[in-house]
């Protein structure tokens, strides 16, 4: 009866004996990382233009853009963090010398891996921006694996045809678990939003 | 999933030769205890994970040569945990910012020999002094959104320790034991400027004897 009662002692401590942290604390708030091009001098642009929309890319749907209450909100957020760094929203067909561009990756099984600012081919007169803009991917390159993120670029426009390609000089990629309700979330990316901006000073136009 | 392995592996051990050698050891005295306890680790040099680590616990056979001297098999583990409040970091390699909260942790894993001596023991409290030498696990790991970054290590350790054992039975056949041991590992992380792991443990724990009379 010893010998049972100190085995049953030993397979629960077998199973005690590491400890996780709190990962319901660590999911309260999502991590926001940021980049930008260090060649590119940021006061020197004045308008940007943005969608009404957000970039959707999933493996769960066939859907291409998200568009509603949520989307909105994140959208306005993000304006709201230009206007307050002294950047003028314009309509796209006013030459923006800056696009905002957002794109939601969904439980989406693969890999996030950014290849930085820069985008190889342009062409003129067809997509949104008057360029070929590889809009499902952006810079971003996708492999195996879970991922949920909200991808935030900012395209340089106003020296795409000196440079001859669409160059992203900053961009944002915020991730995490996504896991609480749909208000909470919401509540996290404008968070994270904001964050974004509070971390980039050198993101002002004058 | 290795240092659960390992600890099974001494756990099965400890229990084969603790039962195979019942027998062995019958009519003979109480030699042979095993035990099981809850350690709680404050760590000394280090500010990765400099909270004192309530997630501990140790297995051990103790065999006794004589009435003051025992030796000793001891596997032993710890969770020291620090969470770090949202803060934003530079990136290492390219021009950029991360923003996140996160929990440090070092978990040890410890594998030792241990001799003791035991000071008096026409007493119910026995205090004793011990060294136990042996191996040293360590993971160091962040802990931060839905990522973790992990890196572990093996290193020597040495355990000056100071304790009582407490009977509580008749015979001696179950004792409580209780103890204060300083530990120092040479387990390392160059990545956040960990040359050792250092710690004071403070342990309480149970001990049986089970060797049958006939």
């Amino acid at each position: 009866m010893k010998q049972l009662f100190l085995l049953l002692v030993g397979v629960l401590l077998l199973f005690s004996c590491k400890k996780d942290p709190d990962f319901n604390k660590l999911d309260n708030n999502l991590l926001v990382q940021t980049g930008y091009d260090t060649t590119a001098t940021f006061n020197t642009y004045k308008t940007y233009a943005i969608s009404d929309t957000i970039n959707f890319v999933s493996n769960l749907t066939t859907q291409t853009y998200w568009a509603d209450n949520q989307s909105t909100s994140i959208i306005n957020q993000l304006k709201t963090n230009m206007t307050n760094s002294h950047y003028t929203l314009v309509k796209k067909a006013d030459k923006p010398d800056l696009a905002v561009n957002l794109t939601f990756i969904k439980n989406v099984q693969q890999s996030i891996s950014y290849d930085p600012f820069w985008y190889d081919n342009l062409y003129y007169g067809s997509m949104y921006w008057g360029y070929s803009y590889p809009y499902s991917y952006g810079g971003f390159s996708v492999s195996e694996y879970k991922s949920t993120a909200l991808l935030i670029e900012i395209i340089d426009l106003k020296n795409a045809q000196a440079n001859l390609k669409l160059k992203v000089i900053w961009n944002a990629t915020i991730t995490g678990a996504f896991d609480k309700s749909t208000a909470e979330n919401l509540t996290m990316i404008i968070r994270a939003v904001d964050t974004s901006f509070k971390q980039s000073h050198y993101l002002k136009a004058n | 999933m290795k240092n659960i392995s390992l600890f099974k592996l001494s756990i099965a051990i400890s229990m084969l030769f603790l039962l195979g050698s019942s027998s062995a050891w019958a009519q003979q005295g109480n030699k042979l205890y095993f035990g099981v306890g809850y350690n709680i680790t404050q760590p000394l040099n280090n500010t990765f994970t400099d909270k004192t680590g309530l997630y501990g616990g140790h297995v051990e056979a103790e065999y006794y040569i004589d009435k003051t001297y025992s030796v000793g098999f001891n596997a032993s583990w710890n969770t020291l945990l620090k969470y770090i409040p949202t803060k934003t970091y530079p990136l290492q390699y390219e021009a950029g910012d991360i923003t996140t909260d996160m929990y440090n942790s070092v978990y040890n894993m410890t594998y030792t020999l241990f001799g003791r001596y035991h000071f008096k023991q026409n007493n119910r409290f026995k205090p004793f002094v011990g060294l136990a030498l042996g191996a040293q696990n360590t993971e160091f790991a962040d802990f931060y959104s839905i990522y973790q970054d992990k890196q572990t290590a093996w290193g020597f350790i040495a355990r000056p320790e100071i304790g009582t054992v407490i009977s509580i039975s008749k015979n001696n056949k179950t004792n409580l034991i209780a103890g204060l041991d300083y530990f120092y590992g040479t387990n390392s992380n160059k990545n956040i400027g960990i040359n050792n792991i250092q710690g004071v443990e403070f342990k309480v724990g149970i001990q049986f004897n089970l060797e049958r009379r006939y």
